[in-house]
């Protein structure tokens, strides 16, 4: 059934009392020897939903990530989390509140073993002292468990992560996010370099995901946004330019305007 | 006063000397040499052993060390440094243990007494290059006495400076360099010989050492442990001047010298060099990048 | 056939066994030299705590070295010198020193003496001796990490640190003994055991205390602390983003390794009878480094074998001259060749020839 523009701002509207934002980006900005990366940013995302954001090369979407996880620090607006200012927090209090990333280039220890890898992602207690009272057992904390049997990583627990493939050096970076559990997870085109039968798993680790945590993805495969996505965010010239669901966004003329004649987004 | 503006200058230029070639392989090339020191003293003991058995005399050393010198940073750049590219940090170490063997080699004589042989000017004790006569004593400027060695130091360490200066900014092999320090790989898909760049680099940062241990050798006793001490100074100045710039090299150099010997005056030597490297550290930590970093170089 | 972890507590119940064995083989003479060896095995174990789990290349711990070794070195000069007339003891170079018509008073008789008044206690001396290291160090760790100076950096800073304090100690002659070190110093006082260098139970005394640091430094790394921590070594990003505070890591393992540093330096005053300006020499801080690089790195008790046996092979070939010159050119060629193709030294050749011998595939640590 095909709601009409009206009514899709009423069910928004009903969506909005039902459950808050509890992600705001507002207003970001930040500037590189005045060029504006991002300029006067503005997204809401709702407890536990999967947001796409899409934009070609250079609009801003990486920068737009190091900028909510702390790596940059921006020079106007605010990112909020749960209603609490987190602006230009440092990156370990930021990921504490609450905030995990996936990197494009993947990001795990690579000198230490898979399974110190996940140990170390179990970081629920981050203080030293408390860290300091902690042994390392043999057997895996059930968190830990469960992300080594979602990434199917379990043969690998030994060997060190320089040695783990290109796909699974990154379902290795989505399972430590997994263990750490935080309330929003950043990735950054998760399925870059996978070859199809790897996207698709990671496409199934991504779904399940959904519903206990907020996600926010960068992404380029439209097949792979199509198998996950719910809501669209574009982002253009470091601004939001357009939202909405999948078809939504293929037919805006916003969004066909800014890709000047290509055949809109749908064949990104 | 003159007296010690001049010393300060004095200071300065040979504070230049040792961080010229430290420029060019950490600023230009990122490598930690700390065999830096070392080339410095087989410079001095170039001239000390031209001396004993050639009869040369200081001026003719020069070049003689900067040969030798280049030479033996050759050899380094070669067989080791050329190893570590992708891990400059291990330079540090790999080039101290560089250091700690040059320095048993000369306390060795490179082995030759096993076989009998004994060189005159080698070995573990003190050593004497000899100053040329014309460079002796002082000449009178503005009522002040002004040591004609420090004069001398002075102009070779200019001198060096605008050779310097003229080879990377002047020359196609300079041009090669800077791009290869911006982007190694970039440089080497224009066709640039990578390698040969690097190599020539360091030889040449390794020459200037060897010239300005000829010098140093006309204030101090030549030992095989003599430029140990000389590495650190040279760091600071190259990392106070700003690692990219040449010209940083040289204010920092100026400047620094130029407080050591003023503090020298109104304390002590010795509180002096401690003040300066306080001073050095503070900078290094409020403003890493140096204090005339450039971004182009 | 041997697990990894089975062969390291092999390694360690063998070496504890025979530091405290060895008594029974060697005399006086060659035990007292033996327990230097011990305290730059502690130096190693310091080394390999901050360089190969922090990640952090210290070249100044002949800095915390030196300040351990002076803090109990000013308490058993006072031990060892007489009253000059007043009430408290002076050392002999304060009196060379002193002001004309100075009183013979510890806080009167050069300018700073006042800084010995407390070292009368012994323990006061000792507690000083990691303490201050450990204060020291704190504060260079924060401040290198607030503003995430680089690695490069940081060796060049600590270097500078250790020299400007080493021209410090020597200006201050009238303070610190100067040129000359302090020596002719009394013997500790431990609960009414003195600390004779030529004692076997001084022997004893050390060799519990490097044990303890040890066994204590062992535990600490392989709790979850101790993980993190070589997380952050291998990539601070990455932990950051999991929420830990890099910084506050890296202080807390370098404030450990200088303690660790004092607490040598007070062992070896206790043992040598000595202190001097040549501990803040850049060549003892990078030795540090290169027995610690020999031994492995990333081995606790690696680098503490590493620079024992570098030490007793050193000294029992210092009777010639060129030996001596010859051994340390091998050293460094030695050196070299670890860090060109053996980065995890001597311990790390080993434990791969022992899982090769057993046939054993991976690499776990």
């Amino acid at each position: 059934m095909m709601l009409s523009g009206h009514d899709l701002k009423l069910v928004e509207r009903v969506n909005m009392i039902q459950s808050s934002a509890n992600f705001v980006v507002e207003n970001l900005e930040v500037s590189f020897n005045g060029f504006k990366a991002v300029d006067g940013m503005n997204l809401k995302i709702y407890d536990g939903e999967l947001r796409v954001l899409l934009g070609a090369n250079g609009a801003g979407k990486t920068t737009l990530m190091d900028l909510i996880s702390g790596r940059t620090k921006s020079t106007g607006g605010k990112v909020l989390l749960n209603g609490k200012n987190i602006t230009n927090w440092e990156e370990h209090l930021i990921a504490r509140e609450g905030i995990g990333r996936k990197f494009q280039i993947p990001n795990v220890f690579r000198e230490l073993t898979v399974r110190q890898n996940f140990l170390i992602a179990d970081c629920r207690q981050t203080g030293v002292f408390s860290n300091v009272l902690k042994g390392i057992g043999r057997t895996l904390p059930e968190n830990v468990q469960y992300a080594v049997e979602l990434t199917e990583l379990g043969d690998v627990l030994d060997r060190e992560a320089a040695i783990l493939s290109h796909g699974q050096t990154q379902w290795l970076e989505i399972g430590m996010l997994l263990v750490q559990n935080p309330q929003l997870i950043l990735l950054d085109e998760p399925t870059a370099g996978m070859t199809a039968q790897e996207t698709q798993k990671t496409a199934e680790i991504i779904t399940r995901l959904k519903g206990q945590h907020t996600i926010l993805v960068v992404e380029h495969d439209m097949g792979f946004v199509r198998a996950i996505c719910e809501r669209i965010t574009v982002m253009h010239q470091g601004r939001n330019l357009a939202e909405g669901t999948v078809k939504e966004i293929e037919n805006s003329e916003a969004v066909k305007a800014a890709y000047l004649g290509s055949g809109g987004i749908g064949h990104a | 006063m003159i007296e010690s503006i001049f010393l300060g200058l004095s200071v300065g230029s040979i504070l230049l000397l040792i961080a010229l070639g430290l420029s060019i392989t950490y600023g230009a090339m990122g490598i930690i040499n700390m065999a830096h020191g070392e080339l410095l003293m087989i410079g001095a003991y170039c001239a000390v052993l031209t001396r004993i058995h050639l009869s040369f005399n200081m001026y003719m050393a020069i070049p003689v060390a900067f040969i030798v010198a280049a030479a033996v940073g050759f050899i380094i750049e070669y067989f080791v440094v050329r190893r570590l590219y992708s891990r400059l940090m291990d330079t540090l170490l790999a080039t101290w243990g560089i250091a700690i063997i040059l320095q048993q080699l000369i306390r060795l004589e490179f082995g030759l007494p096993f076989l009998g042989i004994h060189v005159e000017g080698l070995g573990p004790g003190l050593q004497n290059s000899g100053m040329p006569s014309g460079l002796q004593g002082s000449f009178h400027l503005l009522g002040a006495n002004i040591p004609i060695f420090r004069t001398f130091v002075i102009f070779v360490s200019l001198a060096a400076f605008c050779l310097t200066w003229a080879i990377i900014y002047k020359t196609s092999l300079g041009t090669q360099l800077r791009a290869v320090t911006r982007n190694a790989k970039m440089a080497a898909a224009c066709g640039v010989n990578v390698k040969r760049v690097n190599t020539l680099a360091f030889s040449y940062g390794a020459g200037i050492a060897g010239i300005a241990g000829v010098l140093l050798s006309g204030f101090q006793s030549v030992k095989p442990d003599m430029g140990s001490s000389f590495v650190i100074d040279g760091f600071l100045v190259v990392v106070t001047g700003g690692v990219n710039s040449l010209l940083g090299t040289l204010f920092s150099a100026g400047i620094l010298g130029e407080v050591r010997a003023l503090l020298a005056i109104l304390w002590n030597d010795v509180l002096a060099q401690a003040a300066v490297f306080f001073g050095v550290i503070i900078i290094i930590i409020l403003r890493p990048q140096g204090l005339f970093f450039t971004k182009s170089r | 056939m041997f697990s990894d972890k089975k062969l390291e507590a092999l390694s360690y119940i063998a070496f504890i066994a025979f530091i405290f064995i060895l008594p029974l083989f060697m005399d006086e003479f060659w035990l007292s030299r033996f327990a230097k060896y011990l305290v730059f095995g502690m130096c190693g174990v310091a080394i390999s705590l901050s360089w190969g789990y922090a990640g952090i290349l210290n070249l100044g711990q002949g800095m915390f070295f030196g300040i351990g070794a002076y803090s109990i070195a000013f308490s058993l000069k006072l031990a060892g010198s007489d009253k000059a007339g007043g009430s408290t003891p002076i050392p002999d170079f304060m009196l060379l020193n002193a002001e004309p018509n100075a009183p013979p008073e510890l806080g009167q008789i050069v300018t700073g003496s006042w800084i010995w008044v407390p070292f009368q206690s012994q323990w006061f001396g000792f507690a000083m001796g990691l303490l201050v290291p450990g204060v020291f160090a704190g504060l260079v760790a924060y401040i290198l990490g607030r503003s995430r100076v680089s690695g490069v950096y940081v060796a060049i800073i600590t270097l500078s640190l250790t020299l400007l304090g080493r021209l410090l100690l020597v200006d201050q002659q009238q303070v610190t003994g100067g040129f000359n070190g302090i020596t002719n110093m009394g013997y500790f006082d431990l609960f009414g055991l003195e600390l004779d260098p030529y004692f076997k139970n001084t022997y004893y005394v050390i060799a519990i205390c490097l044990t303890v640091v040890l066994l204590g430094l062992r535990w600490l790394v392989s709790t979850k602390a101790g993980l993190i921590l070589q997380g952050i070594r291998d990539n601070q990003n990455r932990a950051r983003y999991l929420g830990y505070s890099v910084s506050a890591y890296q202080v807390f393992f370098f404030v450990i390794s200088a303690i660790v540093a004092g607490l040598a330096g007070v062992l070896y005053v206790i043992v040598s009878e000595f202190a001097s300006p040549t501990f803040l020499d850049i060549t003892f801080s990078v030795t540090m480094v290169v027995w610690a690089a020999v031994g492995g790195r990333t081995s606790l008790l690696g680098a503490c074998i590493g620079a024992i046996l570098l030490n007793y092979v050193g000294a029992t070939l210092s009777e010639t001259e060129s030996l001596l010159y010859a051994w340390q050119l091998l050293i460094g060629v030695i050196f070299l060749a670890i860090v060109l193709w053996l980065p995890n030294g001597l311990a790390g050749l080993a434990t791969d020839l022992v899982r090769k011998l057993s046939g054993r595939k991976g690499t776990a640590t």
